[in-house]
């Protein structure tokens, strides 16, 4: 990774990088389960979100030659830096294939690389996805790996060349926020490439908290799409973030089992 | 020309020789989309130059939501 630290236009912070690709925000966020387009478009601007995430699947023929919208009428790839998913997938063959196809689409080769276990948990299944992001480091993939909070295999693929590893905090959409923030924090000690949280979070002082462990950035799309009021969850989301790092950054007090006077002894 | 397209046989013009024709004649914008004909991803460079045949099975990928 390079040493050149880029500091933030508010010159509180410090940009963050994965691969060659050099983003502000801390914020990524999802593009699924939104009620309607406009909904998704007005939430990703509320997050001040840079990077969003999206699926790869068949075009619509139906639905298009009847002229219906679709999600990059409102999407500004100008704006926003696409993360292709491999979501759905559940062996390495079909992950590689979907980043192939995801390469033509010459948005980039930053990929999220998901490779899922079975349907109910959506737990990664760490063995085909190592495989897979082996693969796809070899052929000039910047891979962004979704994987279990398990430092072994945060490792492992931090060492087959992934440029970031992200750890859920809980399974997808399941709100329960970060449940081993012991292992995120020995996953970060030990990471030789940018931690991300990824799935679980399920409301802003979830990720303030990931933010406050010394995660990079947290990706979530759950929590604000399934909010009752998703535009205010995203404005919730994007302060909570920025107060997170601010306070991983300004370095909190310890934790003491007895009290310290915060005003000197009463003297009259 | 017979084609396999997401799934679904349909028959095409006789003009559509290439899938960059085929992607004009669903009225689909190439910037959108990856094609895969018969397993194979194109090279979206090379879609004017990669002829269809009868019967090739073809996936037209775009974006979609997703987390």
């Amino acid at each position: 990774m390079s040493d050149t630290i880029t500091q933030t236009a508010d010159g509180l912070d410090t940009k963050w990088k994965v691969g060659k690709y050099e983003f502000t925000s801390r914020l990524l966020v999802g593009t699924g389960k939104y009620a309607t387009f406009e909904q998704t478009r007005d939430a990703l601007e509320a997050s001040g979100c840079e990077v969003v995430t999206v699926a790869l699947r068949r075009v619509d023929l139906e639905a298009h030659s009847r002229g219906e919208k679709n999600l990059l009428d409102f999407i500004d790839p100008a704006r926003y830096t696409i993360l292709p998913n491999t979501a759905g997938c559940f062996n390495k063959e079909d992950a590689i294939r979907i980043c192939r196809i995801a390469r033509e689409l010459e948005i980039g080769d930053l990929v999220k690389v998901e490779v899922l276990s079975e349907q109910r948990t959506l737990l990664p299944d760490p063995i085909e996805t190592l495989e897979a992001c082996k693969v796809l480091v070899n052929e000039g993939f910047t891979v962004m790996a979704y994987t279990s909070d398990d430092p072994v295999m945060a490792r492992k693929l931090a060492d087959a060349g992934v440029a970031a590893v992200m750890p859920l905090g809980s399974p997808i959409g399941s709100g329960l926020g970060i449940l081993n923030p012991n292992n995120i924090a020995i996953i970060l000690e030990e990471s030789p490439v940018p931690v991300l949280v990824d799935a679980g979070v399920g409301t802003a002082s979830d990720v303030a908290f990931a933010m406050e462990l010394g995660v990079e950035a947290v990706l979530l799309n759950t929590a604000i799409a399934g909010a009752q009021d998703p535009i205010a969850m995203a404005h919730a989301m994007k302060y909570a973030c920025q107060a997170g790092r601010l306070a991983f950054k300004a370095g909190r007090i310890p934790r003491k089992r007895y009290a310290t006077a915060s005003s000197p002894a009463l003297d009259f | 020309m017979n084609l396999v397209i997401n799934g679904q046989q349909r028959t095409v013009s006789a003009s559509v020789a290439t899938a960059a024709d085929l992607l004009d004649e669903l009225a689909i914008k190439r910037e959108r989309v990856a094609v895969v004909i018969n397993e194979n991803v194109a090279r979206r460079a090379e879609l004017a130059d990669t002829a269809l045949n009868e019967g090739d099975v073809i996936e037209i990928i775009t974006m979609v939501g997703g987390g």
